[in-house]
């Protein structure tokens, strides 16, 4: 009887939001035919405000574009984390987990609604203000439409499912059989593939080392055979078997797991693959979307007059997969400083000493996700960047070197400012953790590196300077710090910066454990001498690379730091992870114990990632200047000019505040649900 | 939990307030508006071919580098009074000559404190066409000097325009050819040609070539042995391709690359294989390498060793699952 009434609770969730979101759709149906065949036709349209007034079409497209892309980039972020949290908690037995994912769903579930709003907002307002350009956009993009309606539709039930099915499969009653063997082969895939991606970055970073080798000048034996294309091509084949081998090795070995498990994990296995399905289903919906804002950059697939070709080709034009992957990576890291930011709110306000500790864990965690994937993303940022060089290099010398290089100055004093929040959250966190005070010590120089990293980075390219202060200097550049705005040392003390947060995080894991392996003092010397010379291959580098061609930097140096970088944190986690197993654990981790500016911190970091996502997206959509479709279709509006930084910065503030308002307004329901439930 | 509330608001707001305020710190320049949509006639008048050299100035990226009045130094010279100076700057070049020449042959002489970093305008990235150059000419003449530029008929037309300096020398500006101007014929013709080459031969022994790739992303990323060819439509014509295929060693190595890489041999290896259609064959392979303009971009392919390597591990696990048995 309960089981039915279980499911009775999840069909009912489920049609709830199958029809409220078909309520949204058909309502915006109604209007956009409305618009469409009782308005009359005009290239641009206005509102009687948005004619000579502050607001223009522009901002208000530009402001309802934006909160959607927050608000969506935090519902599709929270589902990643809240199910590798979940599977982790099943994993490891440890319910605080499944407390947390199931926290991080709920934050999800409340900004469902507002994200469908404001994409809704934003679909009728480009069929109000821009109709031409609709018009064109929904005539090549047609047949994504349907899909697009079809992965909304995905993608509400399984988060409906996934959210009303979290009690009735906590349950330990089995399984069928053959439902068990299903999600086994279902979890072992999306676990392979996951560490199929890991095997595909250890060999790329392999390849580009070995790149850089060919090109160092001397008489190494190794050298010379592996400049012959024949040797060199049969050790990159090699490595690509291996890659082949290492991931059907996971598959069995994963297979293996999944098929070990108990059968009372069997219902919790069913939620998370459920968790799954609901990423896919996200990530679907942004890959299309992805398609449209991208085509837009870098339109592909239609000829001279704009005429579609072919539209896979519309779709997988040149900016579309480093999108891709730079918003799937951004909306993790993004949804978890959000959901950290969420935890310091609700830290801040505890009243009981349970409270305090779970929050400061949740902020914890949250913090931990939102940096493990702020990392890569300036590889993700600059493989885009190369991509928009490969299409179209004048679009790109506007982009670094035109009217909005000085964002990128901007953006440098942003990331630095993220990474020192990040690395000053985990230094106090060491303070709640016994044992740590043997690693104090190395936070200065961390501090100091992490300085100096962000005073190169934020040093202009060329200083403008008056002709005065310019004969002075004797150039647009200063005799010594003018080189720091070479692109060469920036890319290099991003990566200093990568590393000395991954070195920060290293030592907070180690602040309360003593290693037990017979190989300790080894295995640490190891791990410093590679961190070591990881950091000297990557200035030795980052100096060549001033003299260098501008080709053999970006195709060979660049990659090869980035390279050096991964290979190195991927190499000493998996010794790290090694040699901590089974080890004495000194002293505990006394959660709550937090100093309250630590949790400012993860405001500051919430409230710099989504400024940061403003200012990227603007700089993402400006450079396509006063084209709509960049080459293709002219914007004539009156809007169809760059605008200042000023203007764009201030821009960037008003959505940024509107955001956090609606999250305010999320949290507070939240809290007031809770609030009901409790009484 | 009200005051918290107060207090991360202020937080928020004092965050806010401090990256606005940045945003408000640097130079604040705007983007100008689309041009005017004026075709180039020869009956142009002089005002309207000067207004349309300002567009092309103002939104081909000239003012990246360069500055336009003020005191500020740019990379390269401020253009504000270059009509004026234009004249005194070569002697025997009028001024409409030497921003002619400056503008298609920019290395022939050095402006004294500038880098040489001015690219030939109508070459990619900017493209500018034989009739744009002579707008931005007329309207470079117009800052401080007197517009004498004029379009004559085949200044439109889309030829090579050959240049001729009081000096003896000339310059040719030629329009890339596009792309989609190749019938698709030819461009299957130049695949076949480039296959019926032995293996280690190919262009895509070598180069990447579009997505015309022998194994997958991983093993022939670009730039590892020679130059990536996935946008050579947008920098050469088919003259250059079929240059470079005859005789390598005629035309400048790519920068970073080794000199001797190339083979020597295509030539005769066409001639040997199509005898008197070899030049005809030759010219459909250049046809079909200079199609890659770098526009369409497909997603990377998974290494068949990948796949082998998967299957190998198969094998191996098979038969060691049957020794357990």
């Amino acid at each position: 009887m309960a089981a039915a009434g279980e499911k009775t609770s999840v069909l009912k969730g489920v049609s709830k939001g199958i029809q409220k979101t078909s309520l949204i759709l058909i309502a915006v149906y109604a209007i956009a035919w409305f618009i469409n065949h009782k308005l009359p036709y005009s290239d641009y349209r206005e509102f009687w405000f948005t004619a000579n007034g502050v607001i223009t079409n522009r901002m208000i497209i530009w402001g309802v574009a934006q909160l959607h892309l927050m608000l969506a980039a935090f519902v599709l972020g929270v589902p990643i984390f809240a199910v590798i949290v979940e599977i982790v908690g099943a994993m490891t037995g440890d319910s605080r987990y499944d407390r947390l994912a199931k926290e991080f769903t709920k934050l999800l579930f409340l900004a469902f609604t507002s994200t469908a709003l404001f994409g809704a907002s934003l679909l009728l307002g480009l069929i109000y203000f821009y109709p031409k350009f609709f018009h064109y956009m929904s005539g090549i993009f047609s047949p994504t439409w349907t899909l697009y309606i079809c992965l909304i539709f995905g993608e509400v039930i399984f988060a409906y499912t996934y959210w009303y099915s979290w009690e009735p499969l906590n349950a330990k009653t089995p399984l069928p059989r053959f439902v068990r063997f299903i999600l086994n082969i279902l979890l072992t895939l999306v676990c392979s593939i996951l560490v199929g991606g890991l095997l595909l970055l250890i060999d790329y970073s392999v390849f580009a080392i070995l790149r850089l080798a060919s090109w160092v000048d001397q008489s190494a034996p190794f050298l010379l055979w592996y400049k012959q294309p024949i040797h060199g091509r049969l050790l990159m084949n090699g490595l690509n078997a291996l890659v082949g081998i290492g991931f059907l090795a996971t598959l069995v070995v994963f297979m293996k797991y999944w098929s070990a498990t108990e059968t009372s994990l069997d219902r919790k296995k069913l939620h998370f693959t459920i968790g799954v399905f609901l990423n896919i289903f996200g990530t679907a919906l942004l890959m299309v979307a992805n398609s449209w804002a991208t085509f837009m950059m870098t339109p592909a697939g239609v000829d001279q007059n704009g005429n579609l070709t072919d539209i896979m080709h519309a779709v997988m034009n040149y900016a579309w997969m480093p999108i891709n992957i730079h918003r799937l990576i951004a909306n993790v890291a993004f949804g978890g400083a959000i959901a950290a930011a969420y935890a310091a709110f609700r830290f801040l306000g505890a009243e009981t000493a349970e409270d305090k500790a779970h929050y400061d864990w949740m902020g914890y965690t949250g913090n931990l996700i939102s940096i493990s994937a702020l990392i890569p993303l300036p590889f993700a940022g600059y493989f885009l960047g190369k991509e928009i060089y490969s299409f179209d290099q004048s679009m790109g010398v506007a982009m670094m070197g035109g009217i909005y290089s000085w964002l990128w100055i901007i953006q440098a004093a942003l990331i630095g400012g993220l990474f020192f929040a990040a690395n000053y959250y985990l230094w106090l966190g060491m303070g709640r953790i016994q044992g740590s005070e043997r690693y104090r010590g190395a936070v200065k120089w961390m501090l100091f590196i992490l300085a100096l990293s962000f005073a190169v980075w934020a040093t202009p390219h060329s200083l403008v300077a008056s002709l005065e202060e310019a004969r002075k200097l004797g150039g647009a550049f200063h005799p010594i710090l003018g080189r720091f705005g070479f692109m060469t040392y920036k890319v290099t003390v991003v990566n200093f910066m990568i590393l000395t947060t991954f070195f920060s995080f290293m030592l907070y894991r180690r602040s309360n454990k003593i290693e037990t392996v017979s190989w300790g003092l080894a295995g640490k010397l190891i791990q410093y001498a590679i961190l070591l010379i990881t950091a000297a291959g990557v200035l030795s580098l980052g100096i060549s690379g001033e003299h260098a061609e501008t080709q053999r930097r970006v195709e060979i140096f660049s990659p090869s730091q980035v390279g050096m970088v991964l290979l190195a944190m991927i190499t000493v986690t998996m010794i790290d992870v090694l040699m901590y197993r089974n080890a004495k654990i000194i002293g505990e981790i006394e959660w709550g114990k937090m100093p309250p500016r630590s949790q400012y911190a993860l405001v500051f970091l919430a409230v710099s990632f989504t400024w940061l996502m403003g200012l990227m997206g603007y700089i993402r959509s400006a450079i396509r200047q006063y084209w709509h479709i960049w080459g293709k279709m002219v914007d004539r509006s009156g809007s169809g000019y760059t605008p200042t930084i000023g203007f764009a910065t201030a821009t960037v503030s008003i959505i940024v505040l509107i955001f956090f308002a609606i999250v305010a307004f999320v949290f507070w329901s939240s809290i007031q649900s809770e609030k009901k439930n409790a009484s | 939990m009200k005051s918290v509330f107060v207090r991360i608001l202020l937080v928020v707001a004092v965050v806010l307030g401090a990256y606005t305020y940045l945003g408000q710190l640097v130079p604040q320049f705007t983007g100008g508006f689309p041009p005017a949509e004026t075709e180039i006639k020869p009956n142009t008048s002089k005002e309207d071919l000067v207004r349309v050299g300002q567009d092309l100035v103002s939104n081909r990226g000239c003012l990246t580098c360069h500055t336009l009045g003020g005191s500020e130094k740019g990379r390269c010279p401020n253009l504000e009074r270059i009509g004026a100076n234009a004249a005194t700057r070569t002697p025997g070049y009028t001024a409409e000559q030497y921003l002619l020449r400056r503008l298609t042959d920019p290395d022939f002489s050095e402006v004294t404190g500038f880098p040489k970093i001015m690219p030939k305008v109508w070459q990619p990235p900017i493209a500018l066409s034989f009739a744009e150059i002579k707008a931005v000419t007329a309207y470079l003449e117009s800052l401080g000097g007197k517009v004498t530029m004029q379009i004559k008929p085949e200044d439109v037309q889309d030829i090579a325009h050959v240049l001729r300096f009081p000096d003896g020398a000339t310059v040719t500006v030629k329009k890339v050819e596009a792309a989609k101007e190749i019938p698709e014929e030819t461009l299957k013709e130049g695949h076949d040609v480039m296959m019926s080459l032995p293996e280690k031969q190919r262009c895509i022994a070598c180069h990447k070539v579009g997505n015309e790739m022998p194994q997958g992303w991983i093993a022939n990323a670009p730039g590892q042995y020679c130059p990536d060819l996935s946008q050579i439509g947008a920098m050469h014509d088919v003259d250059y391709v079929k240059q470079k295929v005859q005789n390598p060693q005629s035309l400048p190595t790519v920068t970073g690359y080794p000199k001797t890489m190339m083979p020597m041999n295509y030539e005769q290896l066409l001639k040997d294989k199509y005898g008197a259609q070899a030049e005809e064959k030759l010219s459909a392979l250049a046809s079909f390498i200079i199609s890659h303009r770098g526009q369409q971009k497909l997603p990377p392919e998974i290494s068949p060793w990948i796949i082998g390597g998967m299957l190998i591990l198969a094998i191996i696990l098979n038969f060691v699952g049957k020794r357990g048995t």
